[in-house]
């Protein structure tokens, strides 16, 4: 990792941990704001990949995944949006299922990586039952408008610290000459 | 390519187009050097700093990531290891920043390696060992961009080796592990290559790390759907693509000696290293991970003389003690590598193509910048040693 992208990392490092006491502080409002960041974090993903797709990667051999990633990020974006109006149990089942694709994708990665022998398999791993306990913590509480926000800041703040991990840890890649 | 190329075959393709064995030496470190001359190298002798022809994987981690670090890269990459083929190149229906990076594809045969033999004409023994580590990584090289970018130079799961046998050839899954401590198991091809990253700029799709040391090895053949050929399978095809590589130096070689007017592209020296064909068909062709010894053994027997093997820190007191250090070994390389980086990017530069930034100026960036701020007691833009 570049120091320019270390300095990225550890920016919305702060930006997630200023955004989960926020929570904290205003659990009352918490869902609405939970939805609008989430909806304005996919929208700029959308975007982006979206960009990408039409200036570079269309011409690339399985190029097409980028306009698959971005159609399914803006209808995320879209779709949360739509969630601050309506009950807060789907924004509950929301986070349920987000932190249960997260944890079962870490555990996809740890498996992939045990299997190149890349040391991150445990990271992974560990990565991956956080969300699975976190998505546990949503069930159990899912009539306590509360705690989900707790669970969920606990959330953001667990993600910034592994991307300030990710950001200080050394790496080792492969050499090309 | 690793040093049994491009330090013991150039010595052998050196001989061959009529060098002596002490200018061979000086051909074929100057060659092998290109692999080893970073900024960290650079600034332990206290030289121009914008003479590097490579970059240390450390030097990789700690470049920045927007555009002026892109560009730095893309000079030192594009300059020495991954030659543009065609800076004007046409695809239909693309943006330009496609076709900006498009446009730094490297193979063989394009009108900037005329420029790099052209470059070496009447200069230092040095610059020629240059311009043979540019053409022979042409070769090597060929459909990969000397700039990061994923949608050129990513590689997928569809990727064969074809090992030789009775009936021909027979197609084997090739495998690939991301752990760089790992070596590449070629009896089994599992090859260790770069990790996947969907950020266009990251530092994994520089050159041919998507590709692992595949290019590098002169026995493999593999086909593979490259990036940005629109779904066309592609066969590399290395040790026919090596063997090229050796007739088409001892060509250029002898061009650079005066035996020829002009250099034409697409010429190569069959007769000369005709005599040598199998033997050195066989060196190629051989599955191992280095082919160093067999190369030394031919150049030895062609020279009558032995090898040295390459040595990095061989003519560092020689640069440091000099008070003249343009006259030395290696202020002439350094003077080389400058004028090569300068050509290319000024090329690149001038076809409206940004991604290699400003070109690289000799005169200011080279030994005059140092004499000018010894002079003056000064360092360099943000106080770094120039």
């Amino acid at each position: 990792m570049s120091v320019s992208q270390k300095i990225k990392s550890v920016i919305t490092s702060v930006l997630y941990i200023a955004l989960a006491l926020i929570l904290i502080l205003k659990p009352d409002n918490g869902m609405i704001i939970t939805a609008a960041v989430l909806s304005l974090a996919l929208l700029i993903y959308g975007i982006r990949f979206l960009y990408f797709y039409f200036t570079l990667s269309r011409h690339m051999v399985g190029g097409r995944r980028e306009l698959y990633i971005s159609v399914i990020l803006l209808d995320l974006a879209f779709f949360v949006l739509a969630l601050k109006d309506i009950p807060q149990i789907y924004i509950a089942i929301y986070l349920i299922i987000f932190h249960i694709l997260s944890g079962v994708i870490d555990f996809l990665r740890s498996v992939e990586s045990l299997q190149f022998r890349a040391p991150v398999w445990r990271f992974k791993l560990i990565s991956g039952i956080i969300h699975i306990i976190i998505a546990v913590l949503c069930v159990v509480f899912i009539r306590s408008t509360e705690i989900l926000v707790y669970v969920y800041s606990a959330g953001l703040i667990y993600s910034a610290a592994t991307r300030i991990i990710n950001a200080f840890s050394k790496k080792s890649f492969v050499y090309i000459q | 390519m690793n040093n049994d190329f491009h330090y013991y075959a150039t010595y052998c393709s050196a001989y061959l187009a009529g060098y002596s064995h002490e200018e061979c030496l000086e051909i074929c470190y100057s060659a092998q050097l290109v692999d080893w001359c970073t900024r960290t190298f650079l600034s332990k002798l206290k030289a121009p700093l914008a003479a590097a022809t490579t970059q240390l994987s450390l030097e990789l981690m700690d470049e920045r990531s927007d555009s002026i670090g892109i560009q730095d890269i893309t000079r030192i990459w594009s300059s020495f290891h991954f030659l543009p083929y065609d800076l004007h190149a046409k695809k239909p229906h693309c943006s330009k920043r496609y076709l900006n990076k498009y446009r730094l594809i490297c193979k063989p045969n394009g009108d900037l390696l005329a420029k790099t033999v052209n470059l070496a004409k009447g200069k230092s023994l040095q610059a020629v060992g240059i311009a043979m580590h540019v053409l022979a990584d042409t070769w090597a090289h060929k459909n990969f961009a000397g700039t990061p970018s994923l949608v050129i130079n990513n590689i997928n799961y569809y990727i064969y080796e074809l090992l030789p046998d009775d009936e021909g050839f027979t197609e084997r899954p090739i495998k690939f592990s991301h752990n760089p401590s790992a070596k590449d198991d070629i009896e089994n091809s599992v090859y260790v290559n770069t990790i996947y990253q969907d950020s266009e700029n990251a530092i994994m799709n520089l050159g041919h790390g998507r590709a692992g040391h595949l290019p590098d090895y002169s026995f493999i053949r593999y086909k593979y759907l490259p990036a940005w050929a629109e779904y066309e399978e592609e066969l590399k095809d290395n040790p026919s693509d090596y063997y090229h590589a050796v007739c088409q130096m001892v060509y250029a070689m002898k061009y650079l000696r005066g035996e020829y007017e002009t250099f034409e592209k697409c010429t190569y020296d069959i007769e000369s290293v005709g005599k040598w064909e199998k033997r050195i068909k066989d060196i190629i062709g051989k599955r191992r991970l280095n082919a160093a010894e067999d190369w030394k053994a031919l150049g030895e027997e062609l020279s009558g003389e032995k090898i040295v093997p390459f040595e990095l820190e061989r003519y560092h007191n020689e640069f440091t003690s000099a008070d003249d250090k343009e006259n030395t070994f290696l202020g002439k390389f350094i003077n080389a590598a400058l004028a090569q980086k300068s050509m290319v990017s000024t090329e690149i530069y001038q076809s409206g193509n940004k991604l290699a930034g400003h070109p690289v100026n000799p005169d200011k960036e080279g030994f005059k910048k140092k004499r000018r701020s010894e002079r003056s007691g000064k360092k360099g833009k943000g106080g770094k040693e120039i």
